[in-house]
């Protein structure tokens, strides 16, 4: 049986330290996945604490159908979306944190390196949130979370297919939008 | 192949995702079109940009907060009705009875409680009454009084009688 469906099972059966495993395995995907879709910093914290408030309040109706990634992730876009429909939040880069939160690697974190870093964030930002809502969330989810396109059409309640057709339209869009970024950047015809 | 066919495969084909077939025709095509050629490399670059907005590193003590905010939101007053009724861990069957009691009990209440209301409305209906009778005397005597000009009513055979109308009987 997979671990997390295991961990999510003991949980139902009354063990909160099956719960604490299961968030030890995937609170920083869900924080950074709400990070990226808000771009604010400060609140992923408190509302990846949401998602897993909410799956934790369920836990006595779960039923072990689907991943349970799958399940995190579709709460998680729900909190994310509704907290930004919410607090009309401007996501413009005047909204955006400074730090950026990268790790930074002591040898090559130098002051240019961090502008280009928090220059190439910010577009990237935009560039995602130019996107139209399903294909960010297909791209975010098998980008930056991993999930295969089996995972995220379960996350999006749509086809494999359509999760491809996603991620492609996505993508082409993205090459416009970031072409300049590119080394070697240039034109591609038909 | 068309170039919008084989650029919609170009995603399945750089995850690894087509089958020999497929691999094999967008192989071909894209060895004779630079256009395609162009676009699958720019695909794959900026697929690897991404990889360039890093993510951030959540607190480590994300795990004891969620439980204090927990604790904290349970011991709210009001946080969740039901949760603490279920902590009673009242049966089925005592909740019933409990509900079939209260339900009696207010029938019975019902029942023997003495009815004042219709007291009132048979005290207000007298009142009522005893208006509309005065009102009654007062708008007879008032007609009495306007027909007074008239004469008084006993005098009104004699007068008959001299005005040669004859014997009313």
């Amino acid at each position: 049986m997979d671990i997390d469906i295991e961990l999510m099972l003991r949980t139902k059966s009354g063990d909160d330290g099956a719960f604490s495993e299961l968030m030890r395995r995937h609170y920083k995907g869900v924080v950074n996945y709400i990070y990226r879709y808000t771009n604010l910093k400060e609140n992923s914290e408190d509302l990846a604490q949401e998602v897993f408030l909410r799956i934790y309040r369920s836990r006595k109706q779960y039923r072990p159908e689907a991943k349970f990634s799958t399940w995190l992730y579709k709460i998680a876009t729900n909190v994310s979306l509704t907290h930004v429909k919410k607090k009309n939040v401007n996501l413009s880069l005047d909204e955006m944190n400074d730090e950026g939160g990268e790790i930074g690697d002591p040898e090559i974190d130098i002051a240019d390196d961090l502008i280009y870093r928090k220059e190439i964030k910010d577009v990237i930002f935009l560039a995602m949130e130019s996107l139209p809502e399903r294909e960010k969330v297909a791209i975010m989810l098998c980008k930056y979370e991993g999930l295969s396109y089996e995972e995220a059409a379960q996350v999006l309640e749509c086809t494999v297919g359509a999760v491809k057709s996603y991620v492609h339209r996505g993508r082409m869009k993205l090459i416009d939008k970031l072409k300049p970024y590119l080394p070697g950047g240039g034109e591609y015809g038909v | 192949m068309e170039c919008s066919d084989c650029r919609e495969l170009i995603v399945s084909w750089s995850s690894g995702d087509l089958p020999p077939s497929g691999i094999e025709s967008i192989e071909a095509h894209i060895r004779e079109c630079p256009g395609c050629r162009l676009y699958m490399t720019q695909s794959d670059r900026v697929w690897n940009l991404l990889d360039e907005w890093r993510g951030i590193e959540p607190r480590s003590d994300f795990v004891s907060t969620f439980w204090d905010r927990v604790a904290k939101e349970e011991r709210a007053p009001g946080w969740d009705v039901f949760s603490y009724v279920r902590k009673l861990r009242l049966s089925w069957a005592l909740a019933g009875a409990l509900a079939s009691v209260l339900i009696v009990g207010i029938f019975t209440f019902a029942l023997f409680k003495p009815d004042s209301g219709f007291e009132t409305y048979a005290d207000n209906d007298a009142r009522d009454e005893q208006i509309l009778l005065e009102l009654d005397d007062a708008t007879t005597r008032e007609t009495t009084d306007v027909l007074s000009i008239y004469g008084p009513w006993e005098n009104r055979v004699e007068i008959m009688k001299i005005n040669g109308y004859g014997d009313t009987n």
